[in-house]
């Protein structure tokens, strides 16, 4: 079979679902997505979820960037979730570095080790989300290193893992990705924020897998979200954003509302976006560095 | 809502091209051409545009700043005239008022990338002031709008000084033709403020700037410690 004769006019455009997400600033005309060639490892631009997750309902929705569509290349997030065998449950997120060629492999299978980790799990205490990133972090690297003949450096990453025992959550990440709560209308940042320039990390994976940070709380009733920065910083910096958040997230949603409500178009957010949210059961919180 | 309550991340990029007589003919002319074509370029790829606040400086025996700091889709990009000698010193105290002034005309709060200042030059400084402290000043570790400065060397340039002003990255043009070597680097500059503005986040490579000089075109140049 021959080459295939290069296209003499471009496509006509893509059919769209309609959307009620806001456009906020000054956005400007966005052309059609494409691929590059040759690029076997990439992730599909959308993931989807919305369950019941033992206690809790977790939708989570992971949606290709701006800067990646318009590049031709793959979409860096991943996510993960699961239960352990006394049925808690774990998320993880992880956020591929931009300037790494395989990142989104290091992103995926990061969360699929966590993932497979703690689904095995069957202590009284739950998995601290800590280990979990320093072990999965070790496996990743040997696997990119074994298994795809990669450099681990190459399939560098950030990531957030939660743990939601039955009286107490725990929260640990490396790099920037971070959780919210959301309660009394306000989001409220589990981990401090404090960066002078936005593209900037101070640690990665797997260099830095056995230097993550913990945060922990008491059960709580808020909703809370496991974010990566392309979709914090948009938290942090529009108070439009965190009202439709809030509207879209006030009840659990299923997998495509979910997917719906990170549809919005806003002024300079061209990251990948991508949460995790869990509506927790019952109890008051409060956090605990 | 009122818009005032957002704040957009900004990627704040200056510019500093030399103007001195050398320049005249096909280097300036390329210059020229060039500034409309990134402004083009604003315009139609959102993830440069939506984040890219360019301001552009120029130098000679004197500098100033012909742009402060803005979205360069909506600015008026006047035609540079060559003027006439060269003064590194001028230049570098021009970038640094040029930085401060733009990044405190920002709204406060507003999340930004670290500037970069895309230095281009075909010659060395000729004035008899020293230019040592002014380069210093601009690189100074304690001055919070510290940026990556870039040096683009072309025509007499010199590799050595190119690495001094340069923090990160510094190339030489290798085109014998000083208006194609002019356009390359704009080429270059150009897709570097894309590639930055979409590839970031990576404390081990160049503090989120992603440099794009193809190396049939530039002969990249090691950066001096600073």
């Amino acid at each position: 079979m021959g080459d295939a004769d290069p296209p003499t006019e471009p496509p006509a455009p893509s059919r769209d679902l309609a959307t009620s997400a806001p456009v906020i600033g000054d956005t400007r005309p966005i052309t059609a997505s494409s691929i590059r060639p040759g690029d076997g490892r990439r992730a599909c631009d959308i993931a989807l979820d919305g369950t019941v997750a033992g206690r809790h309902h977790v939708a989570a929705a992971s949606l290709v960037g701006l800067a990646h569509t318009v590049t031709g290349t793959s979409r860096q997030d991943a996510y993960g979730f699961c239960l352990d065998q006394r049925g808690r449950l774990y998320v993880a997120v992880a956020d591929g570095l931009g300037s790494r060629p395989v990142s989104q492999l290091g992103a995926r299978i990061l969360c699929d080790e966590i993932m497979r980790i703690a689904c095995e799990y069957d202590d009284d205490s739950p998995a601290a989300p800590a280990a979990l990133i320093a072990t999965a972090g070790r496996h990743t690297a040997q696997l990119t290193r074994d298994v795809y003949g990669l450099n681990p450096r190459d399939a560098g990453c950030v990531a957030i893992v939660g743990s939601f025992g039955p009286d107490r959550y725990e929260f640990a990440r490396v790099g920037d990705p971070t959780a919210f709560t959301l309660a009394e209308a306000s989001f409220v940042e589990l981990f401090d924020h404090h960066s002078d320039f936005v593209n900037l990390v101070d640690a990665t994976i797997p260099e830095d897998a056995e230097r993550a940070t913990t945060v922990t709380m008491t059960s709580a009733t808020s909703v809370i979200a496991l974010v990566t920065d392309g979709l914090a910083t948009d938290i942090r910096n529009s108070e439009r954003v965190r009202a439709w958040l809030m509207n879209q997230w006030a009840t659990p949603t299923t997998a495509y509302a979910m997917g719906e409500s990170l549809r919005y178009r806003r002024q300079g957010s061209h990251d990948d976006r991508t949460a995790v949210v869990i509506w927790t059961p019952r109890g008051n919180s409060g956090t605990d560095m | 809502m009122p818009e005032s309550s957002e704040l957009f991340t900004i990627f704040p990029i200056f510019l500093v091209v030399d103007v001195s007589a050398s320049m005249a003919g096909g280097p300036i002319e390329a210059v020229n051409r060039s500034l409309p074509e990134m402004k083009t370029e604003m315009r139609s790829d959102p993830t440069v545009g939506e984040i890219a606040r360019v301001a552009l400086i120029t130098f000679s025996d004197q500098a100033r700043t012909v742009i402060p700091l803005c979205d360069l889709a909506t600015a008026p990009i006047p035609e540079l005239p060559v003027e006439g000698g060269t003064n590194f010193a001028a230049a570098l105290r021009e970038l640094r008022t040029a930085i401060d002034n733009g990044m405190r005309s920002l709204p406060k709060g507003t999340p930004v990338y670290r500037p970069v200042a895309f230095f281009l030059s075909d010659g060395e400084h000729m004035a008899r002031e020293d230019w040592g402290p002014a380069l210093h000043h601009v690189q100074d570790h304690d001055w919070k709008y510290r940026p990556e400065i870039v040096a683009f060397g072309f025509g007499d340039a010199n590799g050595e000084t190119l690495r001094r002003i340069a923090t990160r990255f510094a190339f030489l043009a290798k085109d014998q033709d000083p208006a194609m070597q002019v356009r390359e680097i704009m080429n270059a500059l150009i897709r570097s403020i894309r590639s930055s503005s979409s590839s970031f986040r990576d404390p081990t490579q160049a503090e989120g700037l992603h440099l794009e000089a193809p190396s049939e075109y530039f002969t990249p140049l090691p950066p001096m410690k600073t």
